[in-house]
């Protein structure tokens, strides 16, 4: 009897550590980048996600009306700040205008078939977000239907979000460049006088909204409010796209290089609508 | 009314989370705290229970976490606790809260833990104690108002369910 207690007690710890060792598999497979939603996961997703629009419409309706109202009392001083952005509008026309027209002729002189910073444009809404908290993802309502694929950017008016991680029919996961536990680096420049410097993302601080850019010689003169940029290198995010603003500068541990804090340009609390850049890849 | 419950809940977690901003302190685990007020309705038949809690974490993580079956076995975990805890506590809206406290710090300790040892966040205690307070007040709340409602309910349409 009393062995044959000890042996239950076993026999339950190895079926423990078993059923353990098989979830510790199981998330390290599930949150594997390159995996692909398989098709009853993308119907499960679809259904479940039509299913939360319909009930979430007049939430999200009532919810567009209070901002509404909210925007309509602020509206008198942005229309002061859009008078005076206005008449700076006609010289930055014809400067782009003579911008493409350089890199048009440019393109043909050497060759190329495309820049890092040609995309198309793809609207999507928001749906669901921030469900597994530390994963900082949100879900939208475009998928592979509309041509999403995984690993296109996302950006919004203020800048870039991230990029889409997984792909149903109808919905898209987007891993936010705000997720703390994201190993992925992001390739920046910053500008200063007379030229670019690049440097690298290497975390962000949620507190404050901030990212800590590193790899920047530290004889590099940076001004605070200076723009910060995506450099288009890589696979992933096209050249060009406003990260944040400099918000400060230290030195690292060696006093070799400079670690610049950059205040991000996007609020990750409050996305609502989105859109995905494809890169025009010949 | 179990499967009010938990449908409510479901849907209610990606409605809130829409209106709320990300990383405040009203962190929502509606879905977790459905299975916390479904127990009593079971009247101690715990292998449908069970079975239930598993069905529902499936769903979760299909819906909202792409983790593959994570959270189904964590929602069983779960409620393996949430039964202990009813053969301790009787149920009222005090105890109901101090349950939805229990089940969400160990739910969080053992979701971080996990993540830890499989290289997907950094070590940081303070992480996961923040991950603890901005989950507690939300789902608090809910459980409580949600506890009243459902229990209103049941006296009302005299359905059973263990005290």
């Amino acid at each position: 009897m009393y062995g044959k207690k000890s042996f239950d007690k076993r026999y339950l710890f190895i079926v423990i550590l078993l059923i353990v060792s098989l979830l510790l598999v199981v998330i390290a497979v599930s949150l594997n980048k390159e995996r692909n939603l398989s098709a009853p996961e993308q119907f499960v997703k679809d259904s479940a996600i039509f299913i939360g629009n319909v009930i979430s419409a007049p939430v999200k309706f009532v919810k567009e009306k209070l901002e509404e109202a909210k925007e309509k009392n602020d509206i008198y001083e942005k229309y002061k700040k859009l008078q005076t952005k206005e008449k700076n509008i006609k010289s930055m026309e014809a400067e782009i205008d003579n911008l493409k027209e350089e890199v048009s002729d440019l393109k043909k002189t050497l060759d190329l078939n495309h820049t890092l910073s040609d995309s198309f444009y793809l609207n999507a809404t928001v749906v669901n977000r921030n469900m597994g908290y530390w994963y900082d993802e949100i879900t939208i309502d475009k998928g592979s239907s509309n041509g999403i694929k995984k690993n296109m950017a996302v950006i919004n008016s203020e800048g870039l979000i991230g990029s889409i991680s997984k792909v149903s029919k109808f919905n898209s996961t987007v891993k936010l460049i705000s997720n703390e536990s994201s190993l992925d680096k992001i390739s920046v420049k910053i500008k200063t006088e007379d030229k670019y410097v690049y440097g690298l993302i290497s975390s962000y601080k949620s507190k404050n909204n901030t990212f800590i850019v590193e790899g920047i010689s530290e004889n590099t003169k940076i001004e605070k409010g200076a723009d910060v940029v995506t450099t288009g290198m890589g696979d992933t995010f096209p050249s060009g796209i406003l990260i944040g603003t400099v918000k400060d500068f230290t030195k690292d541990n060696f006093d070799l290089t400079k670690v610049v804090e950059v205040k991000s340009s996007v609020n990750f609390g409050k996305i609502n609508y989105v859109t995905v850049l494809k890169r025009n890849d010949n | 009314m179990v499967l009010a419950i938990l449908i409510i809940s479901f849907f209610l977690e990606s409605i809130f989370s829409n209106i709320v901003p990300t990383h405040t302190i009203f962190n929502p685990l509606f879905t977790l705290m459905s299975i916390i007020l479904i127990y009593p309705y079971f009247n101690k038949k715990n292998s449908s229970y069970y079975k239930t809690c598993f069905i529902i974490g499936l769903f979760y993580d299909l819906v909202y976490t792409d983790t593959i079956v994570f959270n189904a076995f964590l929602f069983v975990l779960m409620g393996l606790i949430i039964v202990k805890l009813n053969d301790l506590f009787a149920n009222n809206y005090l105890n109901s809260g101090l349950m939805a406290t229990i089940v969400i710090i160990l739910y969080r300790i053992i979701t971080y833990l996990f993540l830890i040892l499989t290289g997907n966040i950094n070590f940081s205690l303070i992480i996961l104690f923040k991950s603890i307070y901005e989950s507690l007040i939300a789902n608090i709340i809910y459980i409580m108002v949600m506890y009243g409602i459902t229990d209103y309910l049941s006296r009302k349409f005299k359905i059973t369910k263990t005290t």
